[in-house]
């Protein structure tokens, strides 16, 4: 196993190098002027080409990718924001926290509630449970995460006023994007669930099992639930990648400082670095959720645990031999 | 058991979404339902809002003010945005500046200055400090240049051939040009001082500023908030007094970021913010009768006229169609400036003439403008524009492109024109681009934009300024001014700008330059200006605005 991790953690430096190079690219040929924006409008062409020289934005592409490559691999350092000469790294690192609070938080809402309720759709075919469920999800998945924010915004804060509308703060900050931001998934995750648990159900091993006199529930949760996991874990943990990348209308309804925000600003101020650091921070990220994923595929599949055991023990095997 | 209690917990949370989609649903409705919802959720987070007022020192405690821009740092030589301009303006001070819009040098660091032609030579107040107790001094002036120049952020300096410093306190500028502009700016630009610049160094000063204002920065939460405290050591306490620039009736002012304008009623409304700057014309009516235009209960409301107007700014350069001058003219009749101002604005601002807001600028007639308006030379008249059309060789009509940004009026307005002008044949292709995009692509006229929808702005309150801004031939290098004319190719233009700016123009002066710009070559054609509002709880009194338009936090005036 740990053999496997070192080997997905060696394959993840050729995917970051080639996403850094990729976004460096992209930024470059991006058209817009960054020194125009810092200066404003008014900046002769004169001072324009002062400051130009000062960012180093006069140099060629490639001694500029050069530079840029060692400073992000061998020194982690994603440079200056050009737009306000922050460190890129240091408004990153700032930022995550916020943003994972509230990934984690919403993905655990909705894997909490949403798997619950996808098992109790799929064991409750066509009953009121089911459709219950269902429509639960469907409203999850087909309104707009922005719309529902502001729902929650106009009852709890506007007429009820018991959570604050917007901002940073204690743990009730959290709770309304947490919930806006956790429907999605809970519905995602309810319906997924539901698929995956009714494909088990009707597997042959579930039939054996009933036959052989187990109780519904422990077919249900000993026999169907874990061999349904795999997928309902891709989908879970892949709905915390990418709350873990800024969710960003959540964060920008909220006003939580977190790193969507701070990429979409980065974005419209044509400010190179803090874009390219943000990009290449969220492919560590995506990365490393996947190989979490995988890690934790072998800690509920026991078939693939004994993959990874049967590989290491062959391959021990044959060195004894 | 349990499955009562799973059948149960599904129950609940098909009801508690059903009831949160039933009361979002029905909250948007009339003013009243607002006014008093404003009242039910006031209690809930009022105790973390402030605006508390009346205390010893005659200073309410503090207020919470939303913006939608976070400052991204606080150095006072960069561009600045709405979120940094509110601040900057408690934390850093200048020689001299203006008190409100278009008024008359209020003297802050500066004791006294006298001009002599070029040269200009200031007295600085003695007693000075920072808020970390460095001396402010003559040597600090120059510092200030030389590190804009260093940066090459000198928009403020742009006049200055060089500074001497002949004593502690006096500090001489040779200018660059004897003209109306060149002291004000000058004047104008923002200093701190050296110590505190080297203490802190490049990457600290622009997030922990120190500067000589009445307010020093205490709390940056990088897009989410900022707070600033009154300085205790103030040195103007006392020593000046005005509206704006010094003013400090409040020991703390929190500046929350909200970037989404609906939040930013609804944190008005619920009380988490006490002052929005910025708010959608779309949520006035919740807190204010759009009859009358007066604040509802529980509000105080103040309109602003805009400090800029909008006006179409023709490329006047080879690569487009719109060299032709009748073709400039050709547009200017088609476009109808009352349709944009009641569409667009819903009839809350007034329509223009030229660029800038000739009613409180300093250096033209008034009256005078006002009187062209209302015989403009390009009212309304679609069959000259096609006559025009027809004598530049387009009888079958010319597309045009006009370039905007993402501005809501001006893509709006840009679609009504685009309207108005296919009435005589001209079709409009819209272009819009983000700031950063149109900022680069509006200095360029290669590429493929033959008129925009522009707005600027002058801090000067000097419309000739304004103009200077716009119409100096050398604004673009060789590519001539903002609608890249040169000099060469009009060097009337150059010429009657030129007037406008020395010292002792004449109202007759701006008349002819206006007159030659706006009506003989129309290099630009004036819509209409704005008027927004700044709406505040009643915990306010008296909004107070600032030089730029802005809100003044530290010069509101609290309800006892």
């Amino acid at each position: 196993m740990a053999r496997y991790v070192v080997k997905r953690l060696l394959w993840m430096i050729p995917i970051v190098i080639s996403v850094t190079i990729l976004i460096f690219t992209i930024m470059y040929f991006v058209p817009g002027d960054v020194v125009k924006i810092k200066l404003g409008n008014t900046a002769t062409e004169e001072q324009v080409e002062t400051v130009r020289e000062q960012l180093g934005l006069n140099k060629p592409y490639i001694v500029r990718l050069g530079n840029y490559l060692s400073d992000v691999f061998l020194h982690f350092d994603f440079g200056n924001s050009l737009f306000d000469n922050s460190s890129v790294t240091q408004a990153l690192m700032e930022r995550f926290p916020r943003t994972f609070v509230v990934a984690i938080l919403s993905t655990l809402l909705g894997a909490i509630i949403g798997t619950p309720l996808g098992v109790t759709a799929a064991t409750h075919p066509n009953s009121w449970r089911d459709y219950g469920s269902m429509l639960i999800s469907l409203i999850g998945v087909s309104m707009p995460g922005f719309w529902f924010a502001l729902l929650l915004v106009l009852l709890f804060s506007v007429k009820l006023g018991w959570l604050p509308s917007q901002g940073m703060g204690g743990i009730k900050y959290f709770i309304l994007p947490c919930v806006a931001a956790g429907f999605g998934t809970l519905a995602n995750q309810a319906r997924y669930t539901r698929a995956c648990v009714i494909e088990e159900l009707r597997a042959d091993y579930v039939v054996t099992a009933r036959s052989k006199g187990a109780t519904e529930k422990s077919v249900i949760y000993k026999h169907a639930l874990p061999n349904a996991a795999i997928p309902i874990i891709t989908q879970l943990f892949g709905s915390l990648a990418m709350s873990m990348a800024g969710n960003l209308i959540i964060e920008q309804i909220f006003g939580i400082p977190g790193i969507g925000v701070y990429l979409i600003n980065a974005i419209n101020n044509r400010d190179y670095p803090a874009v390219q650091g943000a990009v290449v921070f969220f492919s560590l990220i995506l990365c490393l959720m996947n190989l979490l994923t995988d890690v934790v595929y072998a800690y509920v599949d026991p078939r693939i645990k004994a993959q990874f055991e049967g590989k290491s023990r062959k391959k021990g095997t044959k060195e004894a031999e | 058991m349990k499955r009562k209690t799973r059948s149960f917990i599904a129950l609940l949370l098909t009801v508690f979404m059903t009831v949160g989609l039933l009361a979002g649903c029905s909250s948007g409705d009339t003013s009243e339902g607002a006014s008093s919802a404003n009242t039910e959720a006031g209690s809930a987070p009022s105790a973390e809002s402030a605006a508390s007022s009346g205390n010893q020192d005659g200073m309410a405690e503090s207020v919470v003010v939303g913006v939608n821009v976070d400052p991204g740092g606080f150095y006072p030589y960069n561009a600045m945005n709405p979120g940094s301009a509110m601040v900057q303006q408690g934390i850093f001070e200048q020689l001299a500046s203006t008190d409100e819009i278009g008024g008359e040098l209020v003297m802050v660091l500066a004791e006294s200055y006298d001009l002599d032609g070029t040269v200009l030579t200031v007295k600085v107040r003695e007693g000075i400090t920072d808020s970390e107790g460095n001396p402010f001094t003559a040597n600090d002036v120059k510092f200030c240049y030389e590190l804009a120049k260093e940066k090459g952020a000198l928009e403020s300096w742009t006049y200055i051939d060089s500074i001497e410093v002949t004593g502690d306190y006096t500090v001489v500028f040779n200018l660059t040009e004897d003209n109306i502009i060149a002291p004000y700016k000058t004047l104008r630009a923002t200093m701190f001082t050296q110590a505190a610049w080297e203490a802190s160094g490049d990457d600290e000063f622009t997030l922990h500023p120190v500067a000589t204002g009445p307010y020093k920065l205490t709390d940056y939460v990088s897009g989410s908030s900022y707070t600033v405290e009154y300085r205790d050591d103030y040195w103007g306490d006392g020593v000046i007094t005005t509206k704006t620039l010094n003013a400090h009736t409040v020991k703390q002012i929190t500046y929350k970021v909200i970037s989404d304008v609906s939040q930013m009623a609804i944190a008005l409304e619920t009380g988490e913010i006490d002052a929005a700057q910025s708010l959608s014309a779309s949520d006035y009516p919740i807190f204010m009768n759009m009859d009358t235009m007066e604040a509802l209960d529980g509000y105080t409301v103040a309109s602003v006229p805009a400090v800029y107007n909008y006006f179409v700014q023709f490329n006047c350069s080879e690569y487009s169609a719109a060299d032709n001058k009748l073709i400039r003219q050709a547009v200017a009749y088609c476009i109808d400036n009352e349709e944009i101002l009641n569409i667009v604005l819903e009839g809350r601002g007034e329509a223009s003439i030229t660029a800038g807001i000739a009613s409180f600028m300093k250096g033209c007639d008034t009256d005078k403008l006002a009187e062209e308006a209302k015989t403009n030379v390009y009212s309304v008249n679609v069959e000259k524009a096609k006559e025009l059309l027809a004598e530049a060789g387009y009888e079958d009509g010319i597309t045009l492109v006009c370039m905007t940004n993402t501005d809501e009026f001006c893509i709006k307005a840009a679609q009504i024109v685009q309207a108005q002008c296919a009435q005589a044949g001209i079709t409009v292709k819209i272009q819009s681009y983000d700031s950063s995009l149109f900022d680069t692509y509006r200095t360029d006229p290669s590429t493929g934009w033959d008129f925009q929808f522009s707005t600027w702005g002058d801090s000067t309150g000097y419309i000739a300024s304004l103009w200077n801004l716009i119409f100096d031939p050398t604004a673009y290098g060789e590519l001539g001014n903002r609608s890249f004319v040169t000099a060469e190719e009009d060097p009337e233009m150059a010429e009657l700008l030129s007037k406008c700016l020395q010292f002792g123009y004449t109202t007759e002066d701006c008349m002819a330059f206006h007159e030659h710009v706006c009506a003989d070559e129309v290099y630009m054609y004036a819509t209409c200006s704005p008027v927004t509002y700044i709406i505040t709880s009643d915990k306010i009194a008296e909004i107070v605005i600032g030089q730029g338009g802005n809100l003044a936090p530290n010069g509101l005036i609290f309800a006892q």
